[in-house]
């Protein structure tokens, strides 16, 4: 990972010698790949970094009459208001359960299975499993979403008959408030845990094998090779794994659109879903729009202060 | 050095077992559906039978689907954003990675950074809305191709890619007096082909699963793509009343689902094909 891993460098050796000139040469001579880079950089300050300036209805009462720019100012006002909807602290806490239940228990998923799948020793085994493990990943949520709320139906749904044939009642898990968040973690995990398991493979592929010859004359067994050679070498890419996700932790949004209903809205409305319903929805645009803020203000914390961490702790930062 | 001891041994048969589970469970629902999308309707609604192996197959549901113009044109419309956007995603992502990949650039580290930033922090939908709504693209297919032509992460891994090739590949062509123009098509382009491929399958995935910003900018039926079409033939109740159609039946419902999987599994060999052949380990390593 070292091409996501900044070292300290000097960060002046561009600039070096002789100043502007130097510089304007380097210009002229890269203009092939400034004129490759443009449509990539318009790009993204078009559609990412220009829409910012829309993030100032936030600090308004948007008016559609009025339109932006006559909108009246408030301040913090919607920043204040939202903390007293009922509706958005739920949503805010749901959104932190679950991403902390999709966390605690899919994190270390794909890790464990990536460990077990180097374990394999056929390779047609390991292959066939691989393939199958990385499928989900590819479908949408409609139809992850679609196939799962099919088989978790009272009426034939597949996993109530296979309880039926045990001597279970059918339990309508998609309406339970109880099981209703199991529904959305476990479902998350069979979709997305396989293809987590693609980085820390080639991360394991590329281990030196010295460091296991080392070990066998040491007289480790295989177990303890995987404990104090694999794990520790993986580190490295479980942190920045770890630190880019929590860029998206508070995202949670297509998967509980498609699967929630009105039922269970009340134990899996997330930020986004609550954004949605207020924003394109209802159309007040500066409560969507101060919440989506604030979620992403939360984001950015949460990825800047942990990058400060590993810095602290390991030498480098991933950002 | 005791590979063939009694424990691992027991702990192989074991690991294997458990990747037979794991499997398993991956592609169950997958035979539920298709089973369910192969039974004339009255067999596929029973309850208190298991849908794994048809008890009967007709054809029938997916007649159904290519007779249905919504569902024809649903198809229609995400194959024509599929191959744009991969097409035109891979392009401004390759050369945009390519470029950043060269650390000699200046200005490299500033935009390297600008796109990384663009992961942690955006508008969000809203504003998205309102940028796509000034542009004039509401209801129309270019809004769901062009404010989602590029993703950071994707630059992030071609930049990874054209990082680990070994320098002297552009070196020695440099040295023989080729411009940067002539390196990169002649010399990087043809030898980057594994993660021009990989990453177009990526986009082409992604643009095919493309869900809500379709609900959020199509509103005409006709426009509307698979995955929209298909969530609304998944949650009606069976005599819909909405401009949609007339009695969809369950086992319509699962066929049009199996038909939005299928072109994902045929691309899906060519995918592994490249990614385990060690593109993402490249990418990993450098």
């Amino acid at each position: 990972m070292d091409a996501m891993i900044n070292k300290p460098t000097d960060k002046f050796q561009v600039y070096n010698s002789k100043g502007i000139r130097s510089l304007i040469k380097n210009f002229q001579r890269y203009k092939f790949i400034y004129m490759l880079m443009m449509p990539g950089i318009l790009y993204f300050l078009v559609f990412n970094y220009y829409p910012l300036y829309f993030l100032q209805v936030a600090f308004k009462q948007y008016n559609v009459f009025s339109g932006l720019d006559n909108s009246p100012w408030v301040g913090f006002q919607n920043f204040v208001d939202l903390f007293k909807t009922k509706y958005f602290v739920n949503a805010l806490w749901n959104t932190i359960v679950l991403s902390f239940m999709n966390n605690v228990f899919g994190f270390p998923v794909p890790i464990i299975l990536a460990l077990l799948l180097n374990e394999i020793r056929n390779q047609h085994f390991k292959k066939t499993a691989q393939t199958l493990i990385y499928l989900p990943h590819f479908l949408s949520w409609v139809i992850v979403g679609g196939i799962w709320l099919n088989m978790l139906s009272p009426q034939g749904g597949l996993i109530n008959e296979l309880l039926k044939l045990i001597g279970l009642q059918p339990i309508y898990f998609a309406a339970d408030k109880g099981s209703f968040r199991w529904v959305l973690v476990f479902t998350h995990i069979w979709k997305e845990s396989g293809w987590g398991t693609v980085l820390y493979l080639a991360a394991i592929a590329g281990i030196d094998i010295d460091l296991y010859e080392a070990a066998v004359i040491d007289g480790a067994n295989r177990f303890k090779q995987v404990i104090y050679i694999t794990l520790p070498s993986l580190i490295p890419t479980i942190i920045v794994v770890f630190v880019l996700s929590l860029a998206k932790i508070l995202n949670l949004f297509e998967q509980v659109f498609v699967m929630y209903n009105p039922i269970v809205a009340e134990v899996s409305e997330t930020i986004d879903t609550y954004v949605y319903q207020i924003g394109i929805a209802k159309g007040e645009m500066s409560f969507a729009i101060a919440v989506g803020l604030f979620k992403n203000i939360i984001s950015l914390a949460l990825v800047l202060s942990t990058n400060k961490i590993v810095k602290k702790i390991q030498g480098y930062s991933i950002v | 050095m005791n590979h063939t001891s009694l424990t691992y041994r027991i702990f192989n048969v074991i690991n294997a077992m458990f990747f037979i589970v794991v499997a398993i469970s991956m592609t169950f629902p997958m035979i539920n559906i298709l089973c369910l999308s192969l039974e004339p309707n009255q067999i596929a609604i029973e309850t208190g039978v298991i849908h794994l192996i048809p008890r009967a197959i007709t054809l029938k549901a997916y007649a159904e689907i290519f007779k249905n113009g919504l569902i024809t044109s649903a198809f229609m419309n995400s194959v024509f954003i599929t191959v744009l956007g991969a097409v035109g995603g891979v392009v401004f992502t390759g050369m945009l990675a390519y470029g950043l990949s060269n650390e000699k650039v200046p200005g490299n580290k500033i935009i390297s950074y600008l796109v990384l930033f663009t992961m942690m922090f955006n508008g969000g939908i809203i504003p998205s809305y309102m940028l796509v709504r000034n542009l004039g693209l509401i209801n129309s297919l270019w809004s769901l191709i062009v404010p989602t032509l590029m993703t950071a992460y994707n630059v992030i891994l071609m930049k990874a890619f054209f990082k680990n090739l070994p320098p002297s590949l552009a070196e020695s062509a440099m040295v023989d007096g080729a411009s940067e123009a002539t390196t990169f098509f002649k010399i990087i382009l043809p030898i980057s082909m594994p993660i021009v491929a990989t990453i177009t399958l990526f986009y082409a995935v992604a643009k095919w699963n493309e869900f809500f910003t379709a609900v959020m900018y199509i509103t005409s039926a006709n426009k509307k793509p698979l995955q929209v079409i298909l969530r609304e033939i998944l949650i009606s109740a069976g005599n819909s009343d909405s401009a949609t159609n007339l009695d969809i039946g369950m086992n319509v419902k699962m066929a049009t689902a199996v038909a939005a999987i299928v072109p994902i599994l045929c691309v899906y060999p060519f995918l592994q094909k490249y990614f385990t052949k060690g593109i993402l380990l490249g990418a990993v390593k450098g």
